[in-house]
């Protein structure tokens, strides 16, 4: 064998495993204090989810006792720990019920934004030409409308329900995300490897899909973190607005927009799922950080 | 005369990768006399750009100063506090980077970049610095000296940025020049100017200077002694006449004989038609300005041909208008005789599959998410339908050819060292099973070893599997070792083609002289004798 090939033998690392790979990322968010806090919370919150019918005190849409202060008694027995609302229900019950709705329609919403997105972004920055120009000029347009007005019409025409607040996100949301994979594509698409895969004959898709997308997934991995955020925001606005999911079901912006008008006198009622909401979206967006510090490491 | 300037003792350096500190220079000792001239020579990893900017008391980022001591005109650089070595930076030992073009600030006139630091250092006032300005670019030979001040950055070429460039470093008259590979991204016929102009203000200003680079033929022109060293430890030292005659090391011998490998001719075999016809062809990017002006070019069965000419010549544009990336916009390039469509949309499979290509830069020409077995294993699915055990085979026989072990199967390339990818573009070309290889400036990103190993490998499987070569190149080295026959492009055109025997012995085509007497050769006059024969012919 060559002395070239010789040299640089012992320097190469060991090929790495998909699970090791996951372990590895933890270990490297150690470093990254932010992202640990971020972790932190954002995985607090996804067990709470997991584990509501477990931990919830109380059945969320039960009327017990109303306007009950955090930690008094429930004289059928049992604590309200974060008190009751105004119909009586157990506001501890409502945010860990509450959390799996937001836990479940935000990474829906997101996820489905991204499918959009990327092929949008991908077909875009890989073809150029008039299907590019036809496809940013559409989302120019929609970015250029206030987001929330935007929703406020979408939910509004089509009626509040799951499906209808993820279908309003992905409207607003994919453009967004469609400028970011399309300047990440057209970057990449000079690569030698792409012209080494379009001289093969490969398909267009395959190139976009297996030459292109793995190699911008790290900036794309950190944003969708940052949009979740985002729509969690959005999600929690539905809610306040009357336009989130119909009740009774819990809703954390929907329990802040019932109880708002007894804020002064019973702020418990709003400012814990207030508290429930920023904590989430502090959560992601520590995580998105603590990821791009690593990202930006190597 | 010979006054100490420098004295570096027992330099240590540290760089941090994979979560430790590792050495990556090993007390390295270092003197320097006023006037002298010291050329650190190596592969790249040899530590020599550490050592040359670590004599400024500065790192790159992420390396560190661990032990030894830096003696500068007696100030001990490396116990100053940071106020103290700006007094020494810049004003007594300047820098000259290697890309001129990434190192001016395209925002501000040459001028005022020039003037920027003795004005600051309170050196010299605005309008004497000015005045020094066009009088040394005078002396480096820039065209209109009193003006050229005046432009941006991008509007002189790339040579004469890099004059700018060693001007700039002059302007506080320094004691030393740390001249960091200053020539390597230039073309050879530029080359030879900055070559000139670096020796020139030397000696005219008596500095000293440290001059880093990979290219031993370069360095002996310039220094008076030379460092050679090796994974952060110095091989061999001594003067330069000395070293060329009679090297002590193996390593130092290698480096010298690297460019002597010379392939045998391939018989010329006379088929009815060539294995490809180029004819007529012209070409532009985006309908403009033309760079491909009628070429007509055939290439014979397992012959290779070598394209060769400066940045700019349209060399690595035929490569492209051959693979249909570029589609030409007319003219005809005929496969065994049948047309090629233009553009590599319209081309059958097996028409894409008898002819690939070799990149430039093995950093990007494999896909950094995948694994050896998908980048050399794809082709054989995609072409042969080749799966499972099969293609896992045919995969370690590819590695085996290329002379990597077979246990690379499942890197990512960017584990890989630059030699190696550049391998493992020549494995996945060599899947298709293709009959015709293009190979654009594939050894130009490589150090010289390592490039003479791609260089023997691609002539054993030329052998091997009867492969044809179109060989694109700036490397006149390159050329001599591995071609049978040679065209000369200039500015989009062919200036002169023929068999290397002919191409390489005179009477040769006035540009094509001037290319090959621009290569530096491996004494240390020639620098002297070609300028002198130059200027002779010029008068």
């Amino acid at each position: 064998m060559s002395e070239a090939t010789l040299n640089t033998a012992t320097e190469a690392k060991n090929p790495v495993s998909g699970l090791r790979r996951i372990i590895m990322m933890i270990g490297l968010m150690r470093e990254s204090p932010a992202g640990m806090v971020g972790a932190f919370l954002v995985s607090f919150w996804v067990l709470v989810a997991i584990f509501a019918p477990l931990i919830s005190p109380f059945e969320p849409n039960a009327t017990l006792v109303p306007f009950m202060k955090p930690g008094a008694v429930n004289p059928d027995g049992g604590t309200f720990w974060l008190g009751t609302d105004h119909i009586g229900r157990d506001i501890l019950s409502r945010i860990i019920w509450g959390s799996r709705t937001v836990l479940f329609y935000a990474p829906l919403a997101t996820f489905c934004a991204y499918v959009l997105g990327i092929v949008m972004g991908l077909v875009a920055g890989y073809y150029r030409g008039w299907i590019d120009d036809v496809l940013s000029r559409i989302g120019d347009m929609i970015l250029s409308f206030p987001v929330l007005v935007l929703y406020i019409i979408i939910i509004s025409t089509v009626g509040a329900s799951g499906l209808n607040i993820v279908i309003a996100i992905v409207f607003a949301s994919g453009p967004g995300i469609m400028r970011i994979v399309r300047g990440l594509v057209l970057d990449l698409r000079n690569r030698d490897y792409v012209a080494a895969a379009q001289t093969r004959g490969e398909s267009a898709w395959r190139i976009m899909l297996v030459e292109i997308l793995p190699n911008a997934r790290g900036p794309l991995i950190v944003d969708a973190c940052l949009r979740m955020g985002y729509v969690i925001i959005n999600i929690g606005v539905l809610g306040f607005l009357g336009l989130g999911l119909p009740p009774p079901d819990p809703d954390w912006g929907g329990m802040i927009n019932e109880t708002r008008q007894m804020a002064l006198i019973f702020p418990h009622m709003t400012v814990i799922p207030c508290i429930a909401i920023s904590t989430l979206i502090l959560g992601f967006n520590l995580l998105a950080d603590g990821m791009r510090d690593i990202s930006l490491r190597d | 005369m010979s006054e100490r300037l420098l004295t570096v003792k027992n330099l240590q350096i540290e760089g941090f990768a994979d979560d430790a500190w590792k050495p990556i220079v090993n007390g390295i000792d270092l003197h320097l006399d006023r006037g002298e001239v010291l050329g650190l020579i190596g592969e790249s990893g040899a530590g020599k750009s550490t050592i040359g900017i670590a004599t400024m008391g500065y790192t790159r980022p992420g390396c560190r100063i661990v032990g030894g001591s830096i003696d500068f005109d007696g100030v001990p650089i490396l116990t100053q506090t940071a106020e103290q070595i700006r007094e020494v930076r810049g004003v007594k030992i300047s820098y000259v980077a290697q890309s001129a073009a990434a190192s001016f600030n395209p925002a501000h006139k040459l001028i005022e970049q020039y003037t920027e630091t003795p004005v600051q250092h309170g050196v010299l006032k605005y309008q004497q610095a000015a005045q020094n300005a066009r009088m040394i670019y005078a002396r480096l030979e820039l065209p209109d000296p009193d003006k050229i001040g005046n432009r941006y950055p991008h509007q002189v070429s790339g040579g004469q940025l890099q004059r700018a460039m060693v001007a700039m470093a002059m302007s506080c008259e320094p004691d030393m020049i740390i001249f960091d590979e200053p020539t390597t991204a230039l073309d050879v016929t530029t080359q030879i100017e900055v070559l000139a102009a670096i020796k020139d203000v030397v000696k005219q200003f008596n500095t000293a200077a440290i001059y880093i680079t990979h290219d031993l033929a370069v360095v002996v022109q310039l220094a008076d002694r030379i460092m050679v060293l090796r994974y952060g430890d110095l091989v061999e030292e001594s003067d330069t006449r000395s070293m060329l005659e009679s090297p002590k090391e193996e390593y130092t011998r290698k480096l010298l004989a690297v460019r002597t490998f010379a392939k045998n001719p391939e018989p010329e075999t006379k088929e009815e038609h060539s294995l490809i016809e180029v004819s007529d062809l012209h070409a532009a990017y985006g309908g403009g300005i033309k760079v491909l002006d009628d070429i007509n070019l055939s290439i014979e069965r397992c012959r290779t041909v070598a394209v060769v000419g400066e940045s700019g010549s349209g060399k690595s544009t035929l490569a492209r208008a051959m693979t249909g990336l570029l589609p030409p916009m007319q003219g005809s390039i005929k496969y065994q005789g049948e047309e090629l469509p233009r553009s590599f949309k319209n081309r059958t499979k097996d028409q894409l599959r008898q002819i690939q290509m070799i990149y430039q830069m093995p950093d990007v020409a494999l896909n950094p998410r995948q694994k050896l077995r998908e980048t050399i294993g794809r082709p054989l699915g995609f072409y042969f339908q080749m799966d499972g055990a099969e293609r896992e085979q045919r995969v370690k026989e590819l590695l085996e050819m290329i002379e990597l072990p077979t246990n690379y199967i499942d890197r990512y390339t960017p584990e890989l060292s630059g030699g190696q990818k550049q391998r493992v573009c020549i494995a996945r070309a060599l899947a298709a099973k293709p009959v015709v290889i293009i190979c654009d400036e594939v050894t130009s990103a490589l150090d010289q070893l390592v490039a003479e190993e791609i260089l023997k490998l691609l002539d054993r499987l030329q052998k091997e599997l009867n492969m044809t070569y179109l060989f694109i190149t700036h490397d006149l080295a390159t050329v001599k070792a591995i071609a049978d026959e040679i065209v000369v492009m200039l500015k989009g055109r062919i200036v002169e083609h023929g068999p290397k025997e002919e191409v390489l012995v005179p009477p040769h085509h006035e540009y094509t002289e001037l290319l090959l007497s621009s290569v530096p050769e491996m004494h240390p006059d020639w620098l002297d004798d070609v300028l002198a024969s130059r200027s002779a012919v010029s008068a």
